[in-house]
């Protein structure tokens, strides 16, 4: 790609001696950042101290401005011995500024000179510090990385225990399975204890939402409760799967007497630290151990889509069954109308077993006896999620419609 | 004929100096010669003595019969100029840099108005100018000369005796280099440095001249055979003759003796130290003799029969033991460092260069294995240099040629062909300083007057400071219908109308029109424009008979616009354009140690500009400590500029490119003298002058290959054909910045090509355009 007319240049050699010269900057790159990163800034002089050193020294040889006529150049001969006569006299007279601006000239170019030897010992100290900074973020780096590994060995080695706790734990079931098919009882400290239970809290953690979100919209049942006259003795309020237990620490602040319901071990023992009333144990069994008219009130948040047909259709019978009359029972679940919520974020939780049509979930809860049964949607997207509507107002209409609406919805049926 | 004055502040047979010795022998083997010589000298006695004394009387007086005459010295201030002096001499030498005043607080003026000078003088060169040939000032920095020559510069000749110091710097010194009429050098290192501190300006019109040293008279007396004992005959030895001190670097060349001897013990080269100085060399090393100082005699005896003589010393500013072991065909080796014997060295190819010690140990360990008959060889190729420039037959015969003193040269002067009153003018769209076609049309015009054509310069528009050298072009006045026209063609000219219905002889000179389709997109309407003008051109084709372009390129575009075979007439670029002061301000900027890569032209898309810059993006990425200086025209408002300086925001190079917008030449010839590399990525040059330009700065060209920049640059320069690899050029541009070798070789090619545009070398082409115009 070079090319000249000039004789003398060899230009094999010459594309060589790039060629050399391009592995050698490749060299010196890495070279050179190493360099700066240990010492050498002496030798790096951005600010060019070397000329401020030899730019003083030139004012030093003026400092004494003012003591001496000058030359008067521009005369020759008798003219500038007038010249310079004038001159001396004005110097003389000239005394009352120039002794004063004289001794202020060195007062000055002392000051520079303190000044500069004091920058010089700040860089120094700087270069030094710099290097020790350095130092330490090395040792830091080396430490963190240290611990990280330790922090990943030791996560292996749980999930290790963890499985092998389930496999000894299905083998005992297995043991105690005697031979006419009749189960011997577990003892209590190890039916409680399901293997999944951490498992499910942690992905609560991480999808659910924070706590202060779901408090915040779960306040909105609070006027629902007092108008049916729940949480007052002898109408408390059950809340089947109450998970975190953020429903009923909001109704503790309200002073609603509740009591919450959950099957995760884990769970149930956060909510117990919390003060909370909490019983364990699965929703059917507990409600059917519960005489008739005695709740003011029953909730559940996000349970029926983790329930079979089944179990839902039993769930709706026994609250009928056990609320006073008046009383009210909520059912908050996903929106499946909201095209994002059914088609994706639904299915987010393994858990789930199927979206619940909400015109569907509304009759059915009529069909089995509940009165009054209302739809309420519930949480939809906020403004940063809708389309604008200037370009195709219909359609972004349409569209916002179907992504943007409710992302829950509540069905909400009184005791007749 | 009229005389020659040498001019100097001191003079007679036994001053010490070299000035002063060079001003006696030359003055006086001139006027043996039979020439008219005359000095003009002052009444102070020596260099030693007080300047404001007039130690002799004032008047003229006969010397070996050459006429001086004295003036009284002026009064002065010898504590002020010796303050002046110490302030000069405690400026460190880092921060000396060409073209800028290293003296401050008004103590340069200071130096030269109380240095030695005489009113008397100044005002008999001012009244008596006319009765001299010509006035030879040396040496460069007394207040003598730096006050004298102004009033005769037209007349002048310095001899500077030039030494890298202080005093080079003053602006008074710049002031004669540039207005005297020749410069007088005494060695190659001398001019070279004078190249460095004043730029190309004044190449041309100095000359080396040489200095003789007299060859020691061997009739009376022989040569003895034995010097302190040794005999020469039978020893093979090395000489280092002269002063020693610590600058002389004599102590390391006897440790690089003592390397050479320690892996050689067998061997029987021996070196020979003579000369006079307080230390003692080589006591305990054996093979060194220190003869300390010796006779004439003996010293002579020394260099005839040495092996080699080595002048190891970084420090000299003309080494006369050099071309005294010449003169007895011995080869010689020289400190690499040391401009004025290294470049002797080197052009007379009498010898070696070397650096370090273990370069001079080498060195011996060859000279002990060389032949006598290769040494000889060596040896007289020094020879044939010395008796060039050192011996004072030819020197004289130089000073007359110089001096205008040879009788052929004075009726050559006179040889004028005369044609008789015809006339042929010049039409050019416009007309400016410093503009490279304005220029050419001055070379014509005086080209065409001196062949005894009327000739005049008519232009559509006038830069005011010229209007001395052309005339307004209004509707054809003053161009009567029968005169030759030449006219310049390129765009923005309304005169195409004017110049087809011009019924007399006519030609077309060509200088190229930009391609429209390069700029359309950053420029429509100079695309427009450009268009017009090529449209024009084929309107005028069939008017023209006789047509040049600048180059073959251009010509092309002739030939495609229908002209019959036209011809190449370079555009002529002779350095004196830059006998200028460079712009102090813009040196000192750019004189901060960083490499500077530097492109001349408008700023344009064609010009690629926007390459150059992405270029240089890499080059600094690479590299560092590097700026990239942009000079050419633009408006703010160009589309082609904004989006110049947008890219340079984002690649975060604010304060590593500059845009110094058009500029004065002051200011141009300052970024000349402080580039390191002219870059050009451009796509279309017509012809391309700053590359020339660069040339004659001794600034590595590193071009793209594209249009007529291979036709222009020819041996000069390093040419590439694909800008994709960056990462490449940035290495090769490196090399042509770092590499001695490739640096050497590039301007060594530059040198041969930028002669080649010289008016005198362009001359004959022209002769041949004006004759085939046939008015």
């Amino acid at each position: 790609m070079l090319e000249t007319q000039n004789p003398e240049i060899d230009l094999a050699q010459l594309l060589e001696k790039i060629g050399l010269e391009l592995h050698r900057q490749h060299k010196s790159v890495v070279g050179r950042l190493d360099r700066v990163a240990s010492e050498e800034l002496a030798i790096n002089d951005p600010y060019s101290w070397g000329q401020l050193g030899s730019t003083l020294n030139v004012a030093e040889q003026n400092v004494n401005a003012g003591a001496e006529v000058t030359s008067m150049l521009h005369y020759r001969g008798i003219m500038r011995k007038i010249a310079r006569f004038l001159g001396k006299v004005t110097i003389f007279l000239g005394r009352v500024i120039t002794i004063p601006q004289r001794n202020f000239n060195s007062a000055i170019l002392h000051s520079f000179r303190i000044t500069l030897d004091g920058i010089r010992d700040m860089n120094r100290s700087t270069a030094l510090f710099e290097r020790q900074i350095a130092e330490q973020m090395r040792h830091f780096d080396e430490q963190l990385k240290k611990k990280s590994a330790l922090i990943d060995y030791l996560k292996t080695g749980l999930i290790t225990q963890e499985r092998r706790v389930s496999i000894l734990l299905e083998e005992l079931r297995r043991e105690l399975t005697t031979a006419d098919g009749s189960q011997k009882a577990l003892s209590p400290h190890l039916t409680g204890l399901d293997i999944l239970d951490p498992l499910y809290l942690a992905f609560e953690n991480q999808f659910r939402g924070t706590r202060e979100e779901i408090r915040d919209r779960l306040l909105e049942y609070v006027p629902l409760m007092r108008e049916a006259g729940a949480g007052n003795p002898g109408r408390e309020v059950l809340d089947i799967g109450c998970g975190r237990g953020e429903w009923l620490g909001i109704m503790q602040d309200e002073d609603l007497l509740a009591s919450g319901l959950d099957l995760n071990h884990v769970l149930v023992q956060e909510c117990r630290e919390k003060g909370l009333k909490v019983i364990e144990n699965d929703a059917l069994t507990y409600l059917r151990s519960l005489p008739e008219s005695s709740l003011g009130a029953i909730t559940s948040f996000h349970l029926i889509e983790h329930l079979s047909f089944d179990d839902r259709i039993a769930l709706f019978d026994e609250c009928v069954r056990v609320l006073k009359s008046g009383g009210v029972a909520i059912f908050e679940t996903p929106n499946p109308r909201n095209l994002l919520v059914g088609a994706c974020n639904f299915w987010a939780d393994p858990t789930h077993l199927r979206p619940l049509y909400p015109e569907t979930h509304q009759f059915l809860m009529e069909y089995r006896g509940f009165c009054k049964v209302e739809l309420l949607f519930l949480h939809p997207h906020e403004g940063e999620q809708r389309l604008p509507e200037t370009e195709a107002p219909q359609l972004a209409a349409r569209l916002n419609e179907i992504l943007s609406c409710a992302r829950d919805y509540t069905v909400v049926g009184y005791k007749a | 004929m009229n005389p020659v004055a040498f001019v100097i502040p001191w003079f007679g047979k036994n001053l010490k100096g070299g000035a002063e010795q060079l001003a006696w022998q030359v003055s006086n083997r001139l006027a043996k010669r039979g020439h008219k010589i005359e000095v003009l000298t002052t009444c102070c006695s020596s260099f030693l003595e007080d300047w404001s004394t007039n130690h002799l009387p004032s008047g003229s007086e006969m010397l070996d019969g050459l006429l001086v005459r004295r003036f009284k010295v002026d009064k002065r201030n010898g504590d002020l100029f010796n303050h002046a002096n110490s302030h000069a001499l405690a400026i460190p030498p880092e921060n000396l840099r060409a073209g800028i005043n290293p003296f401050t607080f008004g103590t340069g003026e200071l130096f030269v108005a109380e240095n030695i000078n005489s009113l008397a003088l100044e005002r008999y060169l001012k009244w008596n100018k006319k009765r001299y040939h010509a006035f030879v000032f040396l040496p460069y920095l007394y207040g003598v000369i730096l006050n004298g020559l102004p009033h005769v510069a037209e007349k002048s000749f310095l001899q500077p005796c030039l030494h890298d110091e202080v005093y080079a710097y003053l602006p008074e010194v710049e002031n004669i280099m540039r207005g005297c009429r020749g410069i007088l050098y005494n060695s190659l290192g001398e001019e070279c440095l004078a190249h460095t501190l004043f730029g190309p300006g004044i190449d041309r019109k100095g000359e080396v001249v040489g200095v003789g040293v007299e060859s020691f008279d061997l009739t009376h007396q022989p040569l003895p055979k034995q010097v302190a004992g040794l005999d020469l005959d039978e020893e093979k030895y090395v000489l280092c003759l002269g002063r020693r001190d610590k600058t002389k670097n004599t102590a390391m060349l006897v440790q690089a003796y003592q390397k050479y001897r320690k892996n050689h013990p067998e061997s029987k080269l021996m070196l020979i130290i003579a000369g006079p100085g307080e230390e003692q060399f080589g006591a305990s090393v054996q093979g060194v003799y220190d003869l300390g100082l010796v006779s004439e005699l003996d010293k002579e005896a020394l260099l005839s029969r040495c092996t080699v003589l080595f002048q190891p010393s970084r420090n000299e500013s003309y080494s006369r033991v050099i071309m005294e072991a010449w003169f007895y065909n011995r080869p010689v080796a020289v400190h690499g460092e040391c401009l004025a014997t290294a470049m002797a060295v080197n052009a007379a190819g009498g010898g070696w260069l070397a650096t370090n010690r273990e370069a001079w140990a080498h060195l011996f360990h060859m000279i002990s294995s060389m032949e006598e008959s290769e040494l000889l060889e060596l040896g007289k190729k020094g020879r044939a240099y010395a008796r060039q420039y050192a011996e004072w037959d030819a020197v004289i015969d130089r000073y007359e040629s110089v001096l205008g003193l040879k009788s052929a040269e004075i009726l050559k002067e006179k040889t004028q062909h005369r044609i008789g009153p015809r006339t042929i003018h010049q039409l050019v769209p416009g007309f400016a300083h410093g503009d490279a076609i304005s220029n050419q049309t001055m070379i014509i015009r005086d080209l065409l007057k001196k062949k005894g054509y009327k000739s005049d310069i008519f232009t559509e528009h006038i830069d005011p400071s010229m209007t001395h050298e052309a005339r307004l072009f209004k509707d054809g006045k003053g161009i009567k219908a029968d005169v030759g026209l030449i006219y310049h063609h390129s765009i923005g000219a309304g005169l195409t109308d004017f110049v087809i219905n011009h019924p007399g002889p006519k030609s077309l000179i060509y200088h190229n029109i930009t391609p429209p389709e390069l700029v359309r997109n950053a420029d429509p309407e100079l695309a427009l424009k450009l268009e017009q003008g090529l449209n024009d051109l084929s309107r005028l084709a069939p008017h023209f008979p006789v047509s040049a372009g600048d180059s073959r390129f251009n010509c092309r575009d002739l030939e495609e616009s229908g002209f019959a075979s036209p011809s190449v007439l370079p555009i002529c670029i002779a350095p004196e354009k830059w006998n200028i002061p460079a712009e102090p301000n813009m040196l000192t900027r750019l004189r901060d140690g960083k490499d500077n890569i530097l492109f001349v032209g408008r700023l344009a898309a064609n010009k690629c500009q926007h390459d150059l810059i992405d270029a240089f993006a890499v080059y600094l990425a690479m590299y560092g400590n590097c700026r990239l200086i942009l000079v050419g025209g633009f408006m703010e408002e160009e589309k082609y500029y904004q989006s110049l300086k947008e890219r340079v925001r984002l690649q975060g190079l604010e304060g590593d490119v500059l845009f110094t917008g058009k500029v004065t030449d002051t200011i141009l010839h300052a970024c000349y003298r402080c580039a390191d590399l002219f870059w050009s990525m451009s796509e279309h040059e017509g012809f391309g002058v700053p590359l020339i330009e660069a040339m004659w700065f001794d600034i590595p060209v590193f071009a793209y290959k594209s249009s007529a920049v291979p036709e222009t640059l020819g041996e000069g320069g390093l040419l590439f054909t694909d800008k994709q690899d960056v990462k490449e050029l940035a290495a090769a541009a490196r090399l042509l910045m770092h590499d001695p070798e490739v640096r050497s070789k590039i301007l060594s090619g530059q040198k041969q090509r930028r002669g080649i545009f010289l008016p005198e070398a362009i001359r004959l082409q022209l002769d041949e355009f004006i004759r085939g115009m046939d008015v």
